[in-house]
């Protein structure tokens, strides 16, 4: 039997993610955001996502500005030191896009829920707050079986696909990663289908040097995509830091959506390299790998 | 007396709250400043743990990103939102400090809208991320903020965090878990805490400069006094030194 091979290109991201479908996208703040599958989906035209985010930054906001979405379930989403995420509040404030909002822990329970098999899991929390109030259809009050306790049901997030960013992988699709990992196991195991784009795709050997940077095995990986600097803007720890330049540039386009329009002619519908070629080709890649290196052995 | 600005005694004033060996869950910001600048003077055995994943960094300088690489500079775990969130549960985590765009008295928060409308808001924050659930269950919550009549307001527009609620023990009652809460109110203007029986804010120091009612014209609802009012000891060289020299030497949070 041959070797199986899960590895295709970003245009083979259509053959998975579908107009309409519930996607979990992985990173968190402005770290690992697998930015490359999300300018792929702007390029492909898919439409009316709900975008499942547990910490979203430029990823979120991208999408959110190309229209790609119609609805979103977050617990955070912001620039932080650059601002406000723009389409995001855009979104929300002129023209009223639904979202859920629930907090960090309950996104994590509810895909945990998902990753198990079970249609909720309790947990003790947020009481008190009225993120439950707004949310009835994701919290529920419950009584311990066993104790009695009052405690509260996060219900199952069972997002269609899962899309995230890691260092590498080999072609069968063992998936290792080297930083914090954020959400990004969480939302591998419970969604339906799964996406990883790596810095590299290696030999097999060089995923069993080192098993235990195995963070996701194959199993529950169904498609590779080699895109170096995947996830630039954001960062992939530790490797290369996120992109501070790009993103006050991004700000600036994004201050209003005529601009923000510009933005999306100028760096994503244009195939992958040229994008890598508009941010600063190579000089720009290895200013940002030198930068996580001087962290590393500082 | 050295000079220093308003974010730098907050930072310095913060810092002091954390005891050698302590646990404390921080963002990016003048927390991040506050627990480097601990780290660095009087409590070397600090555990700071960043949402992200990172475990007991020894930052060599400030993050500007909860998901940088610095957040796991010799730290001794590179883990997960998961792993951070359950240690929270667990009640393994001493203190927190968060922000919002509203606190009323009890110390609720409110970092979602501005606005009545919950779909459709006048402004639109960047929401909960973990906030709501470090204040849950992080023993003890610290905000660091600027004293604001838009941000010190009778009732806040959306509680995302939940502090005392509605006072007395409604909070323990609420579910929460007992002995966790708000803690104290750092400020360009001084420090509350909250009253052990009604858990309303109270101010119990001064910064140089400010008295008990610069604090109350510039917040809507009335301040409780503690029994003694303090003044809050100003940033000492060391402190400002360290500050300015080692925790933010490019002045990202304090050249605020």
């Amino acid at each position: 039997m041959p070797i199986e091979n899960k590895v295709g290109k970003l245009s083979d991201i259509t053959k998975i993610i579908k107009d309409g479908d519930k996607v979990a996208i992985g990173g968190s703040w402005l770290g690992g955001h697998p930015m490359a599958i999300i300018r792929e989906i702007i390029r492909s035209k898919i439409k009316d996502l709900t975008a499942i985010t547990v910490v979203g930054s430029i990823d979120i906001d991208l999408l959110i500005g190309a229209g790609c979405l119609k609805r979103l379930m977050f617990s955070f989403v912001s620039m932080e030191a650059f601002g406000l995420a723009p389409n995001f509040r855009r979104a929300i404030e002129k023209e009223g896009l639904p979202y859920d909002e629930i907090t960090g822990l309950a996104v994590i329970i509810g895909l945990e829920a998902g990753g198990r098999n079970v249609p909720f899991l309790p947990y003790r929390g947020p009481f008190g707050s009225d993120l439950v109030k707004y949310r009835p259809e994701f919290y529920k009050n419950i009584k311990c079986p066993f104790t009695g306790e009052e405690l509260i049901a996060a219900a199952a997030i069972v997002p269609d696909v899962a899309i995230i960013h890691a260092v590498r992988a080999d072609k069968t699709g063992n998936i290792q990663m080297e930083g914090t990992t954020g959400t990004d196991i969480e939302m591998m195991r419970a969604a339906k289908k799964r996406i990883v784009s790596v810095e590299e795709v290696v030999p097999s050997e060089e995923i069993w040097k080192h098993p235990e940077k195995t963070k996701v095995p194959k199993f529950q990986v169904d498609m590779v995509i080699e895109a170096p600097l995947g996830a630039h803007p954001t960062s992939c720890a530790p490797h290369y830091v996120f992109d501070a330049w790009h993103i006050m540039k991004y700000m600036e386009y994004a201050a209003s959506a005529e601009t923000f329009k510009k933005y999306v002619q100028d760096y994503v519908m244009k195939p992958e390299w040229e994008y890598l070629e508009a941010i600063g080709g190579m000089r720009q890649a290895s200013i940002l790998r030198r930068l996580a290196r001087e962290v590393k052995f500082l | 007396m050295p000079d220093y600005n308003t974010m730098e005694i907050m930072i310095c004033v913060a810092a002091r709250e954390l005891e050698d060996g302590a646990t404390v869950g921080v963002g990016t910001g003048a927390p991040c400043a506050a627990a480097m600048l601990a780290q660095k003077t009087h409590s070397p055995n600090l555990v700071i743990m960043f949402e992200a994943g990172g475990v007991s960094p020894l930052l060599p300088e400030m993050p500007i990103s909860v998901g940088d690489s610095r957040t796991f500079y010799k730290a001794v775990m590179a883990s997960s939102m998961c792993d951070i969130m359950g240690a929270c549960s667990r009640g393994f985590v001493d203190y927190t400090f968060l922000g919002g765009a509203q606190i009323d008295m009890y110390g609720n928060l409110n970092s979602t809208i501005i606005g009545e409308n919950h779909r459709k808001p006048k402004v639109r924050f960047p929401g909960s991320g973990g906030a709501n659930d470090f204040a849950s269950f992080c023993w003890k919550t610290m905000v660091m903020t600027l004293q604001d009549v838009r941000r010190f307001v009778p009732k806040v527009d959306f509680v995302t965090t939940p502090g005392w609620l509605t006072g007395g023990d409604s909070r323990a009652k609420s579910g929460l878990p007992a002995g966790t809460g708000p803690y104290k109110i750092i400020t360009n203007m001084g420090i509350m805490d909250f009253e052990s029986r009604s858990k309303r804010m109270r101010v119990i120091s001064v910064n140089p400069g400010y008295s008990f009612k610069h604090l109350q014209d510039n917040c809507g609802f009335e301040l409780l006094r503690a029994p003694k009012i303090v003044q809050t000891k100003p940033p000492t060289e060391e402190e400002l030194c360290i500050l300015r020299e080692e925790v933010d030497p490019y002045r990202y949070v304090i050249g605020r």
